[in-house]
Parts: C-alpha cells; sequence; structure tokens
C-alpha cells in the first residue's frame, strides 16, 4: 500500500466521526428548522406530504428563521453571549499569561505538581463545582461571611444571579483551556532567547512582551478560542449563576427546546450558533497560514 | 574613573558553585582594553560559566567583575555593558535580522534615525546587506553567525563576549568563517572574551591565552608562550601531539634513557619529571646531517597528511615517538633512519 493511500484510507475514521455527530445532527436540525411546531410526537410538521392528488407537497416553511431575525430576543441572547464570552477569555487570558509562565520557567520537578493543580478540578463534576459556587457566591455564603466577618463591607455584596457571577463562574470552569496551550508554547522557548534579549537591554518585563509573548502566539490564539467558543454556547453556568438580565444564547436554546417546545425556531437558532462560531475557527486557519515560521 | 588600561576588564576571584562542584573556582585574570582574551579548555571546565558570569546571566559565589574601573558584579544583565553571542546564536526566531540587530539598540531608546544608521552599519560590517529582511530560519549556518555577531556588536559593547563562535559551524566553514571574524574583530577593536575547546581558534584569535581545567586556570599567556613553554603535560597535549618521555633528576643533572640524554636540571627540579618533544621539531638526518641531540629509530609507519608527513617510529628501549616532516622525506616502514632534535626544542614538565 503507498503511503498517500494509507493516509486517506486512515482519514475515514475522522471523516465518519466528523459525518456521524456533526453532518448528521446539522442536517436534521436544518430539516426541523423548515418545519412548524406541534404538540404531538414528533414536535414538527412533516416537510413533504402526500396530497389528495397523490403527489408530493412541499409543506416546510421559513417561519423559524424569520421569526429568529425579527424577534429582537435572539439578537440579543447573541449579543449577551458574545459580550460574555469575549469578556470571560480576556478575564481567562489575563490571569493565565502569568501562571502558565510561571509553571513554565518553574524547575522542571515542579512544572508537573503544579499543572496537576490545573487539571485537577477536572476530577470533580462541572455541574457540582458550578453548584459550589453557588453556595460561595450567595448573599450568606463563604465569600460574604468571611467580607462582613472582618468588617470589609456592611451588608452583603449581592453576586449570585448578576454577570458578575456569571464571569466567575466561566472564568472558574474554562481557565484550565487556556492555561495549558499557553503552558505548552511557553515551555518550548529556549531560555538562550530570554537570556540573550535580557542581555541585550531587555527588562524582564520587555522580555516577556517582545519575546515570550509573540512567541506564543499560536498558544494564545489556540486558548482564546478553547475558551471562546464553550463560552458562547455555555447554558450551565449562565442558567445556575446568571439573573434574569442575562440572556445568553445557551439559554435562548435551552427555552426554545425544552420551554416552548418550539423545535423548529431552536434548531435555526441552534445553527446560527453553529454558522458564528465558524467565524472565529476560519480566522484562526488564516492566522496561522500567515504566521507558518518554523522556528 | 578610569582604570589601567591593561586592567580593562578584571575577574577577581571569581567562584561559582553548583551544589558541592565548584564550576570556577577562584579564578582571576586580567582583559586589556582592545584585547582578546580566550577560555581554553575541555567542556566542563567552568570557561562557558566563568563567560557568563561576565554577562551577569550567573550570579558568583565569590569575587568580583570590574569594567573599567566599575563594579559590575551586581549589575543585571540588561545594565551592563557587555553583549554575548551565545552558542546557538539564540536569534529571535520571530524577528528579521535587521529586527533582531535593532532590539538591542530600540532598548537603550535611542532616535529612530540612529537604530537605523546602525543597523545599517553593522549590517555592512557582516556583509548581511542582502539578507536585512530575512528570517533567521532562512538563513545559512554561517549567516546566521554573522547575525548573531552583528546583534551582540550593535550596542558597542565595552566587552564582547563569544560562547563558541565557530562551535555550530561544520568543519569546512570554520576556517573561513574564523578568518571573518577575526578580521571584524580587529576592525571593530573591543575587548573580547571568547570561550573555545578548539585549541586552533584560541591560537589564531586570541592575545591572550587562559587554559582552564577543573575551574581553575592551569595556564596564562601568549599563544606562542603557551604553545612553546607549556607548564604542565595536560596543557602541552592540549595543543596537538607531543612526544613524552620519562626521566629523572639525580645529583643536579636530569636523566632520560630513551633519549639517551644527560643533562643540567634547573634548580627547582626534583625527582622524577616528563621531557617533552614536539614532533615537528624533530628531523629525519641525512647522511653529514646534525643536531644537538642524535637517535636512531625505526619506521612503523609514514603516513601521508597532505601538507606533512607523520612518522610513527620505535626507540631502542620500545618507546613510541611520532615525527612531523617534509611530505617529500618519504621512508619505508621497517627502515632504519637517524632523527635528530636541537637543545631548545627540549620542555622539562612536571612527571
Amino acid at each position: 500500500m503507498t503511503p498517500a493511500r494509507f493516509v486517506s484510507s486512515s482519514a475515514w475514521l475522522p471523516l465518519g466521526w466528523m459525518a456521524v455527530f456533526l453532518l448528521l445532527p446539522v442536517a436534521i436540525l436544518l430539516r426541523v428548522s423548515f418545519s412548524e411546531p406541534r404538540f404531538e410526537q414528533p414536535p414538527y410538521t412533516e416537510l413533504l406530504v402526500v396530497g389528495e392528488t397523490g403527489r408530493w407537497l412541499w409543506e416546510g416553511t421559513l417561519q423559524a428563521w424569520r421569526w429568529l431575525f425579527e424577534d429582537p430576543t435572539y439578537r440579543d441572547a447573541l449579543l449577551g453571549s458574545l459580550a460574555m464570552a469575549s469578556l470571560t477569555t480576556l478575564v481567562c487570558l489575563l490571569l493565565s499569561l502569568p501562571m502558565a509562565w510561571a509553571i513554565a520557567r518553574a524547575p522542571l520537578s515542579w512544572r508537573t505538581p503544579l499543572l496537576l493543580a490545573v487539571i485537577l478540578p477536572f476530577w470533580t463534576s462541572f455541574l457540582i463545582r458550578v453548584y459550589a459556587w453557588i453556595s460561595l457566591l450567595k448573599p450568606e455564603g463563604l465569600i460574604n461571611a468571611t467580607l462582613t466577618g472582618i468588617g470589609i463591607i456592611d451588608a452583603p455584596l449581592l453576586i449570585l444571579h448578576t454577570n458578575a457571577a456569571v464571569l466567575i463562574g466561566m472564568t472558574y470552569a474554562y481557565l484550565p483551556f487556556m492555561i495549558l496551550p499557553l503552558y505548552a508554547t511557553f515551555v518550548r522557548i529556549e531560555d538562550d532567547l530570554l537570556q540573550a534579549a535580557a542581555d541585550l537591554g531587555a527588562t524582564p518585563w520587555q522580555t516577556f512582551m517582545r519575546i515570550s509573548l509573540p512567541l506564543a502566539w499560536p498558544g494564545v490564539l489556540a486558548g482564546c478560542l478553547l475558551v471562546f467558543i464553550p463560552a458562547m454556547g455555555d447554558f450551565v453556568v449562565p442558567d445556575l449563576l446568571g439573573g434574569p438580565d442575562n440572556y445568553m444564547l445557551g439559554t435562548a436554546l435551552w427555552n426554545e427546546f425544552f420551554r416552548n417546545a418550539d423545535w423548529p425556531t431552536a434548531s435555526a437558532l441552534a445553527l446560527t450558533m453553529l454558522l458564528v462560531l465558524l467565524a472565529p475557527l476560519a480566522l484562526l486557519q488564516r492566522l496561522q497560514r500567515r504566521e507558518e515560521v518554523p522556528t | 574613573m578610569a582604570a589601567d588600561p591593561a586592567e580593562f576588564l578584571r575577574i577577581e576571584g571569581i567562584t561559582r558553585r553548583f551544589g558541592s562542584v565548584h564550576a570556577v573556582d577562584a579564578v582571576s585574570l586580567d582583559v586589556a582594553r582592545g584585547d582578546t582574551l580566550c577560555l581554553l579548555g575541555p567542556s566542563g571546565c567552568g570557561k562557558s560559566t566563568l563567560l557568563r558570569t561576565i554577562a551577569g546571566l550567573e550570579v558568583p559565589d565569590a569575587g568580583r567583575i570590574l569594567i573599567d574601573g566599575e563594579d559590575v558584579t551586581a549589575m543585571p544583565p540588561h545594565e551592563r555593558p557587555v553583549n554575548m553571542m551565545f552558542q546557538s546564536y539564540a536569534l529571535f526566531p520571530h524577528m528579521s535580522v535587521a529586527r533582531n540587530i535593532a532590539f538591542g539598540l530600540e532598548r537603550q531608546r535611542l532616535p529612530r534615525a540612529t537604530i537605523r544608521d546602525r543597523v545599517d552599519e553593522m549590517l555592512a560590517l557582516a556583509s548581511l546587506q542582502a539578507f536585512a529582511d530575512r528570517k533567521p530560519h532562512q538563513l545559512s549556518g554561517g549567516q546566521r553567525q554573522r547575525v548573531a555577531l552583528a546583534r551582540a556588536l550593535a550596542r558597542h559593547p565595552r566587552v564582547l563576549l563569544l560562547d563558541e563562535p565557530l562551535g555550530a559551524l561544520d568543519r569546512q566553514l570554520r576556517e573561513r568563517t574564523r578568518i571573518e571574524l577575526s578580521a571584524i574583530l580587529e576592525r571593530v577593536g573591543v575587548t573580547c572574551v571568547i570561550v573555545t575547546h578548539d585549541q586552533e581558534e584560541a591560537l589564531t584569535l586570541a592575545d591572550t591565552i587562559a587554559v582552564m581545567r577543573a575551574g581553575r586556570v592551569a595556564q596564562v599567556g601568549t599563544p606562542d608562550a603557551i604553545y612553546d613553554a607549556p607548564v604542565d603535560r595536560e596543557t602541552a597535549e592540549l595543543f596537538g601531539s607531543l612526544n613524552l618521555f620519562c626521566a629523572s633528576v639525580r645529583d643536579g643533572q636530569l636523566h632520560c634513557p630513551a633519549l639517551g640524554i644527560v643533562m643540567d636540571a634547573e634548580p627547582e627540579q626534583q625527582g622524577d619529571a616528563s621531557l617533552a618533544i614536539r614532533p615537528e621539531r624533530l628531523a629525519v638526518l641525512r647522511e653529514g646531517e646534525h643536531r644537538d641531540h642524535e637517535i636512531t629509530a625505526i619506521v612503523e609507519r609514514c603516513d601521508f597528511l597532505g601538507a606533512n608527513r607523520l612518522l610513527l617510529l620505535r626507540l631502542d628501549d620500545q618507546s613510541g615517538i611520532r615525527l612531523l616532516t617534509d611530505p617529500r622525506n618519504r621512508v619505508e616502514p621497517g627502515a632504519e633512519i637517524r632523527i635528530g632534535f636541537d637543545h631548545d626544542a627540549i620542555r622539562v614538565l612536571p612527571a
């Protein structure tokens, strides 16, 4: 078997996976989005029906899509999600840069325990950790009790069920996805380069900004995407920690599917979200092609 | 306060320990302004650690570094008036050649025009004008080496440090690059400290060589002096092959049975000693030709090396001896020949 043939035959596995778990669901969503909701099983109408004359009739409709673009609720949900996901990504990036840098520059024997500490939360269920934040943030929770206890504030801060709580929860949940790729690129930077920068008069801060950070650019991009994409569609954190003014795509999607039982609108919404998330991925591809610099 | 130009760079009792190992052990050296000092020694002898201490990349456990009378021991690397060319070159892979060279100048907050002029000057000095916009990975090994040199020289350092400047190049490129390097350093006239394990590099580049061994300086001197009068066998062996013979001092006389020599010993010589003679100081004697000392030997091998011919000979007492001669001096293995050397070719070293 020639190498080329081997590659093409081994490519069937990811392609098959994509077909079953991405293309097929997308096709189903697309099909449902052209239906109308109904209170039966399945909860959407057929697209093609056999008419009285015995011929196939097209019964599909663009109503769900029209709905999606006309009702400002969805636009607000999209903007809300964009804002929250962007903010989460930014906060994660700012927190992760020093942390990933410190781990990558720590003595070799320290790196594994430190990385383990970053990954350790994954041992516990995501849902349980978000619930833990409720008890930390609530008015009579640990944070408020401590702050009032030592007299920094008189009345408890109302954090739970606000945007701040969502930001805290999402930052906490997605931080490791930013730290790990950053660490992976930082750790590959040769000590010689940093010493050469110092030798040429750069302060540690200048060395970080001009050498380490540019060289870690692929890690920054990967980390931002790994945080931004799940943050865009997150439902658990905004639902549990967020409040009424916190309307995001994930919540909107859940509402359409389960509360309103409007599967066509929900499907159209899900597809729109997918398209929105494809944009940063395409951007990444373009940037990476431009940045092709072997080190 | 300007110091004595002979002590432009002072290394005073520098000690650097890693755990219980003394990587550098109380080393003191002076380099005159504009001179080149080569730290020569095998890997692990502490030469690179000493260089990095001058750069400020290692903090010494004891001792001081002074540049033109100023104590820089406590100064962080980015403040020192010193630049280093790394063995790996350490070029910034995301920056063009010109940006690499400009990096150090931008840190000095020089005016843009000054930086541009200085970068152009350095590109010209290193014959890199055509490559200003290339990234390091688009350059050959020799070009990368010149970028590293240009970058280190751009800030007009008071002391230039070179860590194995030719170490990453293949053999063919080395000699040419060494000549270029030597010419550039001469033109710039900067005070230099070069680390190398290659004796040829040290001999050709240095004004002064410091031979280092196990963290200490074994000998300091000009290339000629060290080659000609090494203090001990290990230093002598650093510079090419050497014939060594056992000798002993008795009643003020030095006896070397293998060569049949008895000569007056220096007063400080006691007990056992080694006699050293470089292979090129031995001559194959023709009929009627004479030297201070003469012996007969059997030819074991006769190897043609191109520029010269290496004879492996065996003496009466079965000890081997190497002789470097004109390539036209062809002798057959098994032949008995007469060889000789003058008295000043003999070096007496500690056993």
